[in-house]
């Protein structure tokens, strides 16, 4: 693998795990009960996301 | 053509309308809990935005399920080939050629692109074999790059309409005349065929792609090509319409060729359509990294294409409404990756505040809108691979790998060429 895309790569997990912090730092501070399970995401789509366009 | 596409988009307005109302009583039940600008900007990313989307091309795939009788054409064509150090796949993929049902005489003009291995040789070597109805001639592009190979082959075709095939890219033997029947009645600028993983048993990375291909890039092309608004007629399988090609110049130096021309053409209010039955069979990356690379690059591919038509410029409405879902992808893929992985981890913390468990309910509705694709395809009688370890990591990795090097096609070409957005 490029450097270039391994390192754009754990740049973004790396981004992926401090938005998790930040996002359970901000739970935990709301001080919130965990939801029902079945709550959230009932409005998912059919797929988590669009996929892309051809070759 | 505009009733059936109202009747979709009014269909998935429906599904919005309704997921809107869940999505209120989703924000309220998290409340406080998450900062409510990041909650909408997730749920309109990975919820409501790709729900009607999908939705859309679901319904409008549903309406166009049957497939036009086009009469067979006889019309000489022209094949541009173009390789650069291809020694091991051309005399494969030329061979496919030769081997072709097609009505009429195929010209195959096999460009080598300053090779340094044995294509020189391995091109002559099919021209001396020959073939009734298949000729081949060798073309040498010294100046590097495949939109000047593509240019310099465009530049000796005599035929009204001609063929791109990538060298490592083999058709099935109707392909030919399927896509040309097809260009001929429909009057295209030019038209995409069916391309499928021809190494769809190889590597976990590869089984994966053949569903990509086989579900996702066909789906999204049978949509768009329903509306003569195909928005990749790709490199690596299609055919033109020569004059029109060449009105718009051809190929430009970028990395997303394919892309750019499509585009130009269909600015130009130029249908762009999308032939099923004309099938090849490609080489898929066969490692995550150089999925990742080729992936990159058909984003870097995709800016490219909106910076030198804006959505707004193109020529029909159908065409504007396709390249401004494209823009929307980026908020798609944005939203993939910073909402939806964190709600995964979030939920394997115990907080099912962006994904919980009505999630796998989503993926047996995703399963559905599959096995429909899956059909269709299955109804063309092409010969496909099946894996279910292929099917399973397209699930649940692929779009995790697709997203990030996405992201990063999209800031190279935006942070290295900004002012061409001006």
């Amino acid at each position: 693998m490029k450097w270039g895309n391994l390192l754009f790569a754990l740049g973004v997990a790396l981004a992926v795990l401090l938005i998790t912090a930040l996002l359970l730092t901000h739970i935990r501070r709301a001080g919130a009960a965990p939801l029902p399970r079945t709550v959230a995401a009932a409005v998912q789509p059919p797929c988590a996301d669009l996929p892309e366009i051809g070759p | 053509m505009k009733t059936k596409f109202l009747v979709s988009v009014g269909l998935a307005g429906v599904w919005l309308v309704v997921s809107l109302h869940l999505a209120v009583g989703w924000v309220r039940a998290v409340g406080g809990a998450l900062p409510p600008l990041y909650l909408c900007w997730v749920i309109g990313g990975v919820a409501l935005l790709p729900g009607f989307l999908m939705s859309a091309m679901f319904f409008s795939n549903l309406l166009h399920r049957r497939l036009p009788c086009h009469p067979h054409t006889d019309e000489p064509v022209t094949v541009i080939l173009c390789a650069r150090n291809e020694e091991a796949n051309i005399p494969l993929a030329i061979r496919a050629l030769r081997r072709q049902r097609y009505a009429g005489p195929i010209h195959v003009l096999a460009v080598d692109n300053g090779s340094t291995d044995g294509t020189r040789r391995a091109i002559l070597a099919q021209q001396a074999a020959g073939g009734p109805g298949c000729t081949v001639e060798y073309v040498f592009c010294a100046e590097p790059g495949k939109a000047h190979a593509l240019n310099a082959g465009l530049a000796r075709v005599r035929t009204p309409h001609f063929l791109t095939v990538d060298a490592d890219t083999r058709l099935e033997e109707n392909a030919v005349q399927r896509i040309m029947d097809h260009i001929v009645a429909q009057n295209s600028a030019c038209a995409a065929g069916n391309l499928f993983a021809a190494n769809g048993r190889g590597s976990l990375a590869a089984r994966m792609q053949n569903y990509d291909y086989l579900l996702s890039i066909a789906a999204i092309k049978r949509f768009q090509g329903s509306y003569r608004s195909t928005l990749v007629a790709q490199g690596a399988f299609s055919a033109y319409n020569t004059a029109e090609v060449r009105a718009v110049g051809g190929w430009q130096d970028v990395m997303g060729e394919d892309i750019v021309l499509t585009y130009s053409l269909l600015e130009k209010g130029l249908p762009s359509t999308y032939e099923p039955r004309a099938v090849g069979y490609t080489h898929v990356p066969e490692t995550a990294a150089a999925l990742y690379s080729q992936r990159r690059r058909w984003a870097v591919g995709m800016i490219e294409g909106l910076a030198a038509v804006r959505p707004w410029r193109q020529g029909t409405a159908y065409a504007r409404y396709f390249t401004s879902v494209n823009l929307a992808v980026i908020w798609l893929d944005l939203a993939f990756l910073f909402g939806f992985l964190p709600g995964v981890l979030l939920a394997v913390c115990g907080y099912f505040y962006l994904v919980g468990l009505l999630t796998l309910f989503t993926v047996a509705v995703c399963i559905v809108l599959y096995a429909s694709m899956y059909r269709y395809q299955k109804r063309l009688g092409v010969p496909f691979l099946n894996s279910l370890t292929g099917f399973l990591a397209f699930l649940v990795a692929f779009q995790a790998i697709q997203s990030t090097a996405a992201l990063h096609g999209y800031l190279t070409r935006i942070l290295h060429r900004k002012g061409e957005w001006k």
